[in-house]
């Protein structure tokens, strides 16, 4: 290949995985515990979320319009402590929790339970990449938080790969997103967000985890496509 | 509706007053601009968010299309509401006017696309031609491509399995449920399962039938301009570049061609290529690439049986074959050399008279067979059509084999996938009925008929058809249940199970010829449940 052409391909090709990334991330912060730093955050980086989508996916009138109502939404908060009690009710308990974010709880080999087969699969995984959770923290690997910061973590990797002109590398962090997409995030985030969306009334939570679907299932798709094409 | 009439150096201006097409269009509440470049400036108009479609009058590049959508893609517009008309192609101000009312006419119908119909798409660098259009282009962009509405779809195995036959890419697998799903990574969008699908249940929302029978219809048919003799180019989306060219040099196609763009020559059905005839094309031009195989796996090869078929139609009703012509281009040059043939081709043709008094012929009625009757009601000719034309055709006329026995085990009825076979019960009668009509000649029936007896033809007999429903085997004589008096058997099925179990006649008399539930009474009397 030419050398300047492929200059110009592999811009692309950057820009493309750090639009991933800080998508990701964006959704990780998201499904954080809401504390004022946070909102701060997701209020000042919206653009990433809106920018980002259309960058990378054909959006249908109806993703779209859910995009610019979470813009609203987002923008709109003021009670912080609202949203920090209908995070605490869906998430974290100490009731029978409506949505349970972690991955175990919709797989059925792990029949409900926590720390299932595929929370220690997720755990190998990270280790695999030479990552770990701090000893200190209570989050379980298999936690939505973990495993979108996760993906953020390796879009990033590939974005520096391919500005390191290195396409093997890249390709090889590539491929780790796709196996990760299609043996976790697709197997459980549909059913976890349509647990969020039928379980609570908070505005912010629904259409994150309308977004959140949209967005699991676009990428799956779309990093099937690069990596077709790239091989 | 927005309008925008491309005026790119002067490029259409000076050849088509555009101030004229405006005010014509402004005067039916559409909003139109004249723009200097709307590849550029396009962002002008996106600025105000559009939620209604957008139709460029413009030229045939397909880089500008893809450009264009994907500025609309990043504005979070849905880029499929673009549609891109060769103005440079229009003679005259009534042409450009057609053009634009039939592409308005065709949105109309547009339902907007479908996230399970969208796939990304990365184009290889040798896709793209010209060095320079790598820079300005967009590396990668959206397409469009079948999706299977699941509920409409039905269980495939073993009643279809039509759609998986055809796929030239092997695309079309079969779920859990039995149910046929499109692998999105696998398919290239040529949209040849759509017509197949007995059901409808393959969904392609963009240039659907129903919308390029619309376009036709209003570009044929349409009196309120007054244009004689008009003949149809369909352009393949992808060749679209080298006819820029050709109209750079030339300045427009001849008055009475009116080009339509498809984004694959594939999407093309035979019925829509005989149907535009109907609807009064003097002749029609299919405009495709050079490969043997496009970049959506349709083989030329596969356009050239549709096309020889339709030929094969026409002639039989003694009309010239030439009027159908595949033009296979692969440079401006070339293009120019085959559009000249086929221009001075047409130009001592006399247009067709099918085309009388058809009116509100609706997609419905657009199956090969029914057209082929409309002709034939019309020109009041009567044929009998066979031969290897029509071997992949979605016709079959059904037949008995004399030398062997239906036994109306209905077999056939449950896996025939259109209805066009069923079974009429009456007391004491029963028949196995075929409607010719339905058929798609699948051959479903023959390899599963545990009697061997099904024999199809692949023949359209106008004749015949014009029967309608008919009886392919009836039984008259019904055995009765000796227990309860009511029929339940037919004697041909009965006298296979005798034979079966080798009873004689007396025994099985007495054993065989109780109904089921008569059957079910008296095991239970014998043999009570405690």
């Amino acid at each position: 290949m030419n050398n300047i052409l492929s200059i110009g391909i592999i811009e692309e090709y950057y820009n493309i995985a750090i639009y991933r990334s800080s998508l990701y991330q964006y959704f990780s912060l998201a499904f954080r515990y809401p504390n004022n730093d946070i909102i701060t955050v997701l209020k000042k980086e919206q653009n990433i979320l809106l920018d980002g989508m259309k960058y990378l996916y054909h959006l249908t009138s109806d993703m779209d319009k859910t995009l610019n109502m979470f813009k609203k939404t987002i923008n709109s908060i003021i009670d912080i402590q609202e949203l920090q009690v209908e995070y605490a009710r869906l998430f974290v308990g100490p009731f029978k929790l409506p949505a349970p974010p972690y991955e175990s709880v919709y797989r059925i080999e792990s029949k409900g339970f926590l720390m299932g087969d595929s929370t220690l699969k997720v755990k190998k995984m990270y280790q695999e990449e030479g990552l770990d959770l701090p000893k200190s923290t209570y989050i379980l690997p298999d936690h939505i938080v973990v495993e979108l910061e996760f993906m953020a973590y390796l879009a990033e990797e590939e974005a520096l790969s391919w500005e390191k002109m290195s396409e093997d590398k890249a390709k090889y962090y590539l491929k780790k997103q796709n196996t990760f997409l299609t043996e976790h995030l697709t197997k459980w985030i549909p059913q976890f967000a349509k647990a969020v969306y039928e379980n609570s009334n908070e505005e912010f939570y629904c259409l994150l985890a309308k977004i959140t679907d949209d967005f699991i299932a676009l990428d799956n798709e779309f990093v099937k496509t690069l990596i077709e094409f790239l091989d | 509706m927005i309008i925008l009439l491309c005026d790119c150096n002067k490029k259409i201006g000076s050849k088509l007053n555009l101030k004229l097409i405006k005010s014509y269009f402004e005067g039916k509440g559409h909003r139109v601009f004249i723009m200097n470049k709307p590849c550029k400036d396009i962002e002008k108009v996106l600025e105000s968010r559009i939620d209604e479609p957008l139709i460029i009058g413009g030229c045939l590049d397909k880089g500008h299309k893809i450009k264009i959508r994907d500025k609309m893609r990043k504005k979070g517009i849905d880029s499929f509401l673009l549609s891109m008309i060769p103005l440079n192609g229009a003679g005259s101000e009534e042409i450009a006017m057609l053009l634009l009312k039939a592409a308005i006419e065709r949105f109309k119908l547009f339902v907007g696309v479908n996230k399970n119909n969208l796939k990304p798409r990365f184009d290889r660098l040798d896709d793209r031609g010209l060095l320079k259009k790598i820079f300005m282009l967009p590396r990668f962009y959206y397409d469009i491509v079948p999706s299977i509405e699941k509920d409409k779809c039905r269980k495939i195995s073993p009643y279809c399995e039509l759609c998986i036959k055809k796929c030239p890419t092997k695309a079309i697998t079969i779920d859990e449920e039995g149910k046929a799903v499109i692998e999105k990574l696998k398919c290239t969008g040529c949209g040849i399962c759509i017509n197949i699908c007995p059901a409808n249940a393959i969904i392609y929302p963009y240039f659907t039938q129903s919308e390029i029978f619309r376009e036709l219809e209003i570009l044929l048919n349409d009196k309120e301009f007054n244009i004689a003799e008009r003949s149809v180019l369909f352009i393949c989306e992808d060749s679209g570049v080298l006819l820029n060219d050709f109209l750079l040099k030339k300045g427009s196609f001849p008055e009475s061609v009116l080009p339509v763009i498809l984004p694959c020559i594939g999407r093309l059905s035979s019925e829509l290529m005989l149907g535009s005839f109907i609807l009064g094309a003097k002749s029609i031009g299919l405009v495709t690439c050079q490969k043997e195989v496009c970049r959506r796996s349709v083989k030329i090869e596969n356009i050239q049986k549709q096309v020889s078929l339709v030929k094969a139609v026409l002639k039989a009703f003694d009309i010239e074959g030439e009027r159908i012509t595949v033009l296979q281009v692969d440079s401006s040059s070339d293009i120019e050399e085959k559009l000249n043939l086929w221009i001075n081709n047409i130009k001592e043709l006399k247009p067709i008279n099918i085309s009388l008094n058809i009116k509100n012929l609706t997609l419905d009625d657009c199956s090969l067979i029914n057209l082929i009757q409309n002709i034939s009601n019309i020109t009041g000719k009567d044929v009998l059509l066979r031969g290897k034309e029509f071997a992949m055709a979605s016709v079959g006329l059904l037949y008995l084999d004399e030398g062997r026995s239906c036994t109306l085990c209905g077999v056939c009825v449950s896996y025939c996938p259109t209805g066009a076979l069923s079974i009429e019960a009456d007391i004491g009668c029963r028949k196995l009925m075929f409607n010719y009509k339905n058929c798609v000649g699948c051959a479903k029936c023959i390899k599963i008929c545990p009697e061997k007896v099904i024999r199809i033809k692949k023949i359209i007999d106008t004749e015949k058809l014009r029967e309608g429903k008919k009886t392919l085997y009836s039984e008259n004589d019904m055995v009765l249940c000796l227990n309860c008096k009511k029929p339940f058997i037919n004697q041909t099925l009965f006298q296979k199970i005798k034979e079966r179990t080798g009873f004689s006649t007396s025994v099985a008399d007495e054993i065989l010829k109780i109904c089921p539930e008569c059957r079910q009474k008296i095991m239970e009397s014998l043999f009570p449940t405690s």
